[in-house]
């Protein structure tokens, strides 16, 4: 038994098969809110949570794994799970994760993980896709089957056995930690395990008179038509559309009234003391930038909602499927997928989704394009620059336009994946196999309360960024000339506008002025800062009735270079977004790829060259839109 | 003359066959009986993607969707 050992060491490993219901165990028993989906494989990393007071008086530690379907990895997330089992310090005690639906297939690896020298339990989850319980007898022949290792039931849904379970494991607890041997089963071994199990189950399963296949059979009968070779690609295409779609029109509402409440605040507070400095600052850098990007942030919400609905549907390892055989023509195949699609919410978990894909190619191109997806700190900018350049028409125009952006940046990253896959060598003996959950109807709560921690991660990632370039930015216009009435000159006059002065020249040719090169330059920090640099550095207060944003969007419109040329031409506007597009502006994306890639090199290449590229590209689109007669 | 092997990527949709044996890189044939597809299994295919994509197919209680190259290495 434990003996002295502080239990503040003791570590508790939940491991199982991808998509058995670890993550939700996790969630209970830390009372933590990590996201956990229908999708195998969407644990990528370990999470280490300390067990809630509710469950044990002891500070025990939990680990959750990335899903194992056996103990020789095939791909890096596994590796991860196998690295801390064998070679860090091993964990006090496993917990075996089981899908009841899977008995036959899944029990054998508690097995041979027994055999390994681990301290292991067995914990059957999924319960209610039986629609049945376990009895006290039966769960005594599953643990004599395997070899007198215990075995509880949980609920995941409702979180019954939760107390059973801890019960269990404290019990198990031992302070004398010998060290697993990894064992490397043969084949045949294998074979023989599955079949073992596979008897029992069926054995077991019969005496209950449950039919398995029942389970399964709506799952079948949804991909009939979800997975039908020609309605499966039509509903592929509308269910990708309305995703992208709904970004746009059902936000649209929320962002007025956002809009209208920074307005409001902005002046309130400037009314305040109109001359002070600190209020001047308030409003016109803090509240300013911050309600520029803030506006944007419903939109990201719906993106994050239509994705997780389709993660907890099960739909996103059908979709997978369905795009295997279109992306094995550019080098990538199904398993890129998922990392590419929530690469259009951020690059940073993409990447890091992306250690799902086994082949060691295919992995490297996904990680290479990722950062070309339309990510979400890319909306603020897309949105307020084609705001501009379709000021008063119609709002279709605008949406069509961003429609467009997102199929252009899926174009420019299969042309990137294309190149790559003819300079890289072929490989062998990778493979796709993909499991199929069976579908669950997505649960409206959870759905929300997923959106809504990711919005929060989403904004203290960019916050800080945001609320420190306002005040830089502030303060670099507004002194050291800052009681100057004219404010245009005011602005010439700062610090930014010298510095800006010099670096003006590279910005030039892509249409643009020092000002527009400043707010470039800060949006290396994070790209949604370029739209809150240029709310600071283009602000004119006029008192007048238009919201901010409006206002924002006639003072780019009519700016004007210091040879009196608009600033923000058609020809300008698309350089930018194209710039936009392309240019890797993001120090957290250049971070995880170093580590992902395990190559610093390859990130700084990356870095360096999608940059390049995109002031290239910006340049020659501004100049030959100029060339075709655009202004 | 080289007598190609019937496997389960031949399996007409909705055809279902037992697994004689599994034949390819270690690899994949690991995984493939991790995923339970084992000598003596009944493979059913359930579903084939067009141009050649991938077929999805039953064993035991689950759904594996396989490439052409993978589902070859099931001989039936």
């Amino acid at each position: 038994m434990l003996g002295n050992l502080s239990t503040k060491d003791i570590q508790i490993a939940l491991v199982g098969a991808p998509n058995s219901g670890k993550t939700t165990l996790f969630n209970w028993l830390t009372n933590s809110n990590f996201k956990t989906v229908n999708y195998p494989g969407s644990t990528v990393d370990i999470s280490v949570g300390k067990i809630n007071r509710r469950y044990s008086s002891s500070d025990f530690l939990i680990v959750d794994t990335p899903g194992v379907y056996g103990i020789n990895p095939k791909s890096s997330d596994e590796q991860v799970t196998l690295d801390y089992l064998f070679n860090t310090t091993p964990p006090n005690l496993v917990i075996f994760v089981v899908d009841s639906t899977q008995l036959g297939r899944q029990l054998p690896l508690a097995r041979q993980l027994k055999s390994c020298g681990f301290e292991i339990m067995v914990v059957i989850t999924m319960l209610d896709l039986l629609k049945t319980k376990f009895s006290e007898n039966e769960l005594v022949s599953i643990s004599n089957h395997l070899g007198k290792i215990p075995c509880v039931e949980f609920d995941g849904r409702l979180g019954g056995g939760l107390a059973d379970l801890v019960n269990t494991a404290t019990n198990l607890l031992v302070s004398n930690k010998k060290s697993p041997q990894l064992i490397n089963f043969s084949e045949t071994h294998l074979e023989e395990a599955i079949k073992y199990s596979q008897i029992f189950t069926n054995e077991l399963f019969a005496k209950k008179k449950l039919n398995l296949t029942t389970a399964n059979s709506l799952s079948t009968k949804i991909d009939h038509l979800l997975l039908h070779p020609f309605w499966g690609i039509i509903s592929f295409i509308t269910i990708m559309t309305t995703l992208f779609a709904s970004i746009f029109w059902l936000a649209a509402p929320i962002m007025d009234f956002i809009d209208f409440g920074f307005t409001e605040l902005s002046s309130l507070v400037l009314e305040i003391s109109p001359n002070n400095l600190l209020t001047q600052f308030l409003s016109d850098g803090l509240i300013l930038s911050v309600g520029a990007v803030a506006v944007f942030i419903p939109q990201i919400f719906i993106l994050f909602v239509g994705i997780i609905l389709l993660e907890d549907s099960g739909y996103l390892a059908r979709s997978a499927v369905l795009i295997d055989k279109p992306f094995s023509k550019v080098g990538l195949g199904g398993r890129s997928f998922v990392p590419l699609l929530s690469a259009n919410a951020c690059a940073v978990p993409a990447m890091m989704a992306a250690r799902t894909i086994n082949s060691k190619r295919e992995k490297f191109i996904a990680l290479f394009i990722i950062p070309l997806m339309t990510c979400s700190a890319r909306l603020p900018v897309y949105a307020l620059l084609l705001s501009v350049l379709f000021l008063n028409q119609p709002v279709w125009k605008p949406g069509l336009a961003l429609a467009l952006l997102y199929l252009g940046s899926f174009f420019i990253g299969a042309l990137a994946a294309k190149i790559l896959s003819l300079i890289l060598p072929k490989e062998k003996n990778s493979f796709f196999m993909m499991e199929l959950p069976i579908y669950r109807k997505p649960k409206l709560l959870h759905v929300l309360k997923q959106a809504l921690s990711r919005t929060q991660n989403y904004i203290t990632r960019a916050g800080p960024a945001i609320f420190g370039f306002a005040l830089l930015i502030w303060l670099s216009t507004t002194f050291p000339n800052y009681n100057l009435e004219d404010k245009t000159e005011r602005l010439t006059q700062s610090y930014a506008g010298q510095v800006g002065k010099i670096i003006e020249p590279v910005f030039t040719p892509m249409g643009g002025d020092w000002r527009t090169g400043v707010s470039l330059i800060s949006a290396f920090a994070a790209r949604e800062v370029f739209v809150s640099s240029l709310a600071v550095v283009f602000n004119v207060t006029d008192d007048d009735e238009t919201t901010q944003q409006q206002k924002l969007l006639m003072t780019l419109k009519d700016s004007k270079n210091s040879s009196g040329d608009y600033l923000f031409t058609t020809s300008s506007i698309v350089g930018l977004i194209i710039f936009f597009m392309i240019a890797l502006q993001c120090l957290s994306t250049v971070s995880i790829a170093s580590k992902e890639f395990n190559d610093k090199k390859i990130a700084l290449i990356q870095l360096v060259s999608f940059t390049l590229i995109a002031y290239v590209a910006a340049v020659v689109t501004v100049q030959g839109l100029r060339l075709l007669g655009f202004s | 003359m080289i007598i190609k092997l019937k496997t389960a990527n031949d399996l007409n949709l909705g055809e279902t066959s037992i697994i004689k044996k599994l034949n390819g890189p270690k690899e994949v044939t690991s995984r493939l009986r991790e995923l339970g597809f084992i000598v003596g299994a009944e493979v059913t295919c359930l579903q084939k993607m067009p141009f050649d994509g991938p077929k999805i197919f039953q064993v035991s209680s689950i759904t594996v969707a396989l490439r052409s190259q993978e589902s070859e290495c099931l001989e039936i």
